[in-house]
């Protein structure tokens, strides 16, 4: 059987019609899509639709995107349309948890059907999620791209419609308050 | 203009962004002479400082400086005590973030290719085509097929 290693050569792959590569491809991103809508959503609804939802226009555009090298960049922005829509569906605005909040994190893994065995979450792990849920969305949103996808300072820009010196002082800031929040396990 | 106006346009002072010389001339001549204003344009310069070097450092973790800013990072962290703790904290900070995430994204075992590919009908094409039609109709022909011959033998 034909292994693949890089994201980026399952694109090309793909792009030419080769479903295995195209299935090999979904499989490998769907984890990251899954965990960066669970963390950008702070409605708890639908995870999974959302997840789905951004698989198929991914498979359904591919042949559209012209540079593979892209690829990353380019689905997050597919992620990032859903998330703003299942906003403005909601007419829910932006909102910020007060660090008090405990019920919410202990919401999550049952909320979100998460598949994940409750006792994997260490005293560490949930007071991560519960600091990161708790950031603002503006940082929350350049955190999730900066440290789950990876994306550089200009791709973020890009897709937060911002500028470069904005990203790099939100990142910072971000970190700033999860730094300070977070210090007992640093 | 009293001082809590002043206090409140200094920001914008400070980053030449008041867009107003008469404004602008103003502010200076009164920060040279309200001593409590001057305090708060100094205090203002340091902390928008202190914030450039976390921002600074941040970017230096992520590689996103130009290389001569980078250098001259690199050279604080090495000279400087407090830069160089700031570069720890938000170090370790970055890579339990990154730690935290991976753990997560590992963590999901939902796999939603098939459901995806059957929605998109190319199930067949990613899978192939589904052989369970044909040894239907294989079964139920051998299966006519022992009928007849056991009514032929029989004669039932």
């Amino acid at each position: 059987m034909q292994t693949y290693k890089s994201v980026e050569q399952l694109v090309v792959n793909a792009q030419k019609n080769d479903y295995k590569a195209l299935e090999e491809l979904v499989k490998k991103v769907q984890r990251k899509v899954y965990t960066t809508l669970l963390y950008l959503n702070k409605s708890e609804d639908n995870i999974s639709d959302m997840t789905q939802e951004a698989l198929i226009k991914m498979v359904k555009s591919l042949s559209s995107l012209k540079s593979p090298k892209a690829f990353n960049s380019w689905l997050n922005h597919i992620v990032m349309n859903i998330f703003y829509d299942s906003i403005r569906k909601k007419q829910h605005k932006p909102e910020m948890y007060s660090i008090e909040d405990d019920d919410r994190f202990h919401q999550i893994p049952d909320k979100f059907g998460l598949p994940i065995d409750k006792a994997i979450y260490s005293e560490a792990d949930k007071k991560i999620q519960k600091e990161i849920l708790n950031l603002p969305e503006h940082f929350r949103v350049v955190i999730i791209m900066r440290e789950l996808q990876g994306l550089s300072y200009e791709e973020i820009a890009n897709a937060t419609n911002t500028n470069l010196n904005t990203v790099k002082s939100r990142i910072a800031r971000a970190r700033e308050k999860l730094q300070i929040s977070l210090k007992n396990y640093i | 203009m009293n001082c809590e106006q002043i206090k409140k346009l200094l920001y914008f002072y400070i980053y030449d962004e008041l867009n107003n010389p008469e404004l602008d001339e103003y502010i200076s001549l009164h920060l040279e002479e309200c001593d409590e204003c001057y305090e708060f344009y100094e205090d203002l310069i340091d902390e928008i400082q202190e914030n450039k070097n976390i921002e600074s450092i941040s970017a230096y973790i992520d590689n996103e400086l130009s290389s001569k800013d980078s250098i001259q990072v690199k050279k604080n962290i090495i000279s400087n005590k407090n830069f160089r703790e700031e570069f720890e904290k938000l170090s370790e900070v970055s890579s339990l973030i990154k730690n935290f995430f991976s753990k997560q994204e590992y963590n999901v075992k939902n796999d939603y290719s098939k459901l995806i590919f059957r929605k998109l009908d190319l199930a067949e094409k990613v899978y192939g085509k589904s052989l369970f039609p044909e040894i239907v109709a294989i079964f139920v022909v051998i299966f006519i097929g022992l009928f007849i011959a056991t009514v032929a033998i029989f004669g039932i």
